[in-house]
């Protein structure tokens, strides 16, 4: 291995952006005379197949996750769509919900809600399996009067968020904090976000 | 006049030699005749105008780009830490010959072949580009020959780099498999080396640089190899056979854009192009009847882009990839290939009009916190209206079961659930990069895909070379890496189960196509899920955070490479021997 790779990261995680600036500027200092600097230390990141599922005031205490796969049949490396989206085979698996009567249903969607797709109903031990073919997506259980309703209604009990949902916009922040969020869609013409 | 004359006669002050680095000496030093800076142009990048690099007085300029991302504070001048290097610099393209398209060149057993690496004058979109060719053909001469022939090469290089010829698939005797310092030295500059070659599978194969292939293949050296089986049933009856390489080349304003001269720059992503080549032609047409059905033999001779080909709703069929024939033909919506991967495909051609060979994937934007769309248009297939004669459809609709892929198989399937013979880690360590990147790099909201389909960091990942990006295998029981593992021996006839685990946590781990060479395997398992469709492979893609289990028959004596097919990963050091003892 290379000596001289990354050194542990010791300083704070939330200086990184909010006080990207000023270190930006020293960077750039010395890149140009070439002195030596620390480096950070990558954390250890999340799983990228993994969903924590967080309930809402509905369900306190209950909890769950969501474990994707590249879906099994694809005679490639990796499943996608036409359209290149991963194709995933999830199991989701929750405790401590209590149906109360209802049916307990697992919702996949974008994170615009401009698509919903029914995974499907939570069996009696809390699980399902189903499969997820978006990219960036959040995952939820709401609580609902039938098993057979083909649209979300009911209160959300769980939910979560794709490792993908960790993008957002960069426009506006650290070191991008003077582009204009409104030219690329984001936030209030005027300024401001919502 | 071409762009390439423009731009030297019009700042020839800023024509430089660029040999700064000495880390590869030999490499360095061959480059002096002609490595001569490509020179800077004021230019508009491509959808990024406004992003002046402002002070480089070498050949580096901002890489072109597909995205709205602003300029990172502390990047402006920033140059990858290698000079730029552009073959044929201060060669007046018109005086290379121009490039033919590849010649189909049929051989028996017992045939020589002369096979020439040079400069060649290629026009793509109407620039004129000096790329390589063997024997002056994009892609180089399709060889067709039979299972079991045996061939010679006799290869000789005019390039001004030191090459060697891989014979990607083929399980050939070691000593001609063109792996430079391990079974042969490079061939020089005006060398030669002769290449004796036996086919023992039927299959699409392709041959390739194995040195500095980043640059030399990237410019147009490869060619396939089509190995037919005697048994005249061996695939199904069609109306035509396409056989075609798939590539990018990265073009800006000033032309082909340079390459790392010491070293190969996008070392983390591999270099992405932003023109589609199919057969190394922008425009890829085709011509079919009513009712044809045609077999195309895929090859991915890309640097490190992944495909998702679409045929815009014509059904079809997969039946075959790296090394022979499926278990089961199997109907796909799509046709995933990653870099040295190759499949066959049947298409069936049902209506009349134009049918679009499209890439589609999901790209990342990473400014904008989002995937989109995009598209690449490769290819368009004419479609007529006279019906196609013979008709092959019903052979088409029929799923074919091989069963002697499925006898061959058989034999090791006893082996399936044997213990983990060896394991390996995917990873990297990232040194010195310049510390803006490392921190966006960082950042909790920078996000790496299970598979990397477009350059989403492309300022980035032109910045990075091997000077501060060491890619990885590990061996997981002694922790050595790359060719320091030292203890993989084997003998011929030994089954090894493989495991190969693509480690997520690390700064920016991504996907890796793995290569064997020498051997064929089978992808047993990918994250604990039996495969159910076997085919023999010489190449597997292990997305990140994968585990995936290979069965390889360690069939064929020598010293042989494992390496990741990104091409810039291989230059960076992603690769290791495994030694195969004869019985």
């Amino acid at each position: 291995m290379r000596a001289g790779a990354w050194r542990a990261w010791v300083g704070t995680t939330t200086s990184t952006f909010g006080g990207g600036a000023a270190i930006l500027a020293l960077a750039g200092a010395a890149l140009g005379a070439g002195v030596a600097r620390e480096c950070i230390a990558p954390l250890h990141g999340p799983d990228p197949y993994g969903i924590d599922l967080v309930p809402t005031a509905h369900a306190n205490g209950a909890r769950g996750t969501v474990a994707l796969r590249f879906a099994e049949e694809s005679p490639f490396g990796v499943a996608v769509t036409p359209a290149g989206h991963h194709l995933y085979d999830a199991v989701i698996e929750t405790v401590g919900l209590r149906a109360g009567g209802r049916a307990l249903v697992v919702w996949a969607a974008t994170p615009e809600l401009d698509q919903v797709q029914k995974l499907g109903t939570l069996d009696v031990a809390g699980a399902l399996g189903a499969r997820i073919g978006f990219n960036k997506f959040l995952v939820f259980v709401t609580s609902e009067a039938s098993p057979d309703v083909e649209r979300w209604a009911g209160p959300i009990l769980l939910r979560g968020i794709s490792p993908s949902g960790r993008m957002h916009t960069m426009a506006g922040h650290g070191p991008f904090q003077n582009e204009s969020c409104a030219s690329v869609g984001f936030g209030r013409p005027g300024g401001g976000w919502w | 006049m071409s762009d390439f004359q423009r731009a030297g006669r019009a700042v020839p002050a800023a024509l430089r030699v660029t040999l700064a680095g000495t880390t590869v000496l030999s490499f360095a030093l061959s480059l002096a005749p002609l490595a001569i800076a490509a020179p800077i142009l004021a230019q508009a990048h491509d959808a990024h105008a406004g992003h002046a690099m402002g002070g480089d007085p070498a050949a580096w300029r901002m890489p072109p780009m597909d995205m709205t991302m602003p300029m990172l504070p502390g990047l402006e001048g920033v140059v990858p830490k290698t000079g730029a290097f552009l073959p044929g610099m201060g060669i007046d393209p018109m005086t290379l010959p121009a490039a033919a398209f590849r010649e189909v060149v049929d051989l028996a057993d017992g045939d020589t072949l002369a096979l020439e690496a040079g400069l060649v004058r290629r026009s793509i979109n109407g620039r004129t580009l000096v790329m390589y060719g063997f024997n002056g053909q994009y892609p180089g001469p399709l060889i067709k020959t039979t299972r079991d022939a045996t061939i010679t090469v006799l290869f000789t290089n005019r390039t001004s780099l030191p090459t060697t010829v891989h014979w990607h698939g083929v399980r050939l005797d070691n000593r001609f498999d063109g792996v430079p310092g391990v079974t042969q030295e490079p061939v020089e500059p005006g060398g030669s080396f002769t290449y004796t070659i036996h086919f023992p599978d039927a299959g699409i194969y392709w041959y390739h640089p194995h040195h500095r292939e980043d640059i030399t293949q990237d410019l147009g050296l490869y060619g396939n190899m089509m190995v037919t089986s005697p048994d005249p049933d061996y695939f199904n009856p069609v109306n035509a056979e396409e056989v075609v390489m798939l590539d990018d080349l990265l073009i800006d304003g000033s032309g082909i854009f340079p390459y790392g001269a010491e070293r190969a720059t996008h070392a983390l992503m591999g270099r992405f192009g932003n023109v589609m080549l199919m057969n190394g032609e922008p425009e890829y047409e085709l011509e079919a009847r009513r009712g044809d059905v045609v077999r195309f033999f895929f090859t991915n001779a890309s640097n490190t882009r992944v495909y998702n080909l679409n045929f815009d709703g014509a059904r079809v069929k997969v039946i075959g990839s790296d090394v022979g024939k499926y278990e089961r033909e199997a109907f796909v919506e799509s046709v995933v290939i990653a870099p040295a991967e190759r499949y066959i495909v049947e298409v069936l051609f049902d209506e009349p009009g134009t049918v679009t060979l499209t890439s589609r994937v999901q790209a990342i934007d990473h400014y904008l916190g989002r995937f989109y769309p995009r598209v690449d248009t490769l290819g368009v297939i004419g479609v007529s209206a006279t019906p196609g004669a013979p008709s092959h459809r019903a052979a088409f609709e029929s799923l074919r079961v091989n069963d002697e892929v499925v006898a061959d198989i058989d034999r090791y399937r006893a082996a399936f659930d044997r213990a983990v013979d060896r394991e390996l880690e995917l990873g990297v360590e990232i040194g010195a990069l310049p510390l803006p990147l490392l921190q966006m790099m960082s950042i909790d909201t920078f996000y790496y895909h299970p598979m990397e389909w477009n350059d989403a960091m492309p300022m980035m990942n032109y910045l990075s070379t091997g000077a501060d990006v060491e890619w990885f295998v590990r061996d997981a029981r002694t922790g050595k890496t790359n060719m320091e593992i030292d203890d993989w021996r084997f003998a011929v006839d030994d089954v090894i189960k493989l495991r190969i685990r693509n480690e997520p946590n690390s700064l920016h781990p991504m996907h890796h196509p793995i290569h064997l060479h020498g051997q064929r395997f089978l992808v047993l398992e990918r994250d604990g899920f039996r495969n159910t469709n076997f085919v023999w492979k010489d190449t597997a893609v292990i997305p990140l955070g994968s585990t995936v289990d290979l069965l390889v028959e360690m069939s064929n004596p020598g010293d042989w490479m494992l390496h990741c097919h990104v091409s810039e990963h291989l230059e960076t050091g992603m690769k290791m021997l495994f030694r195969v003892a004869p019985r």
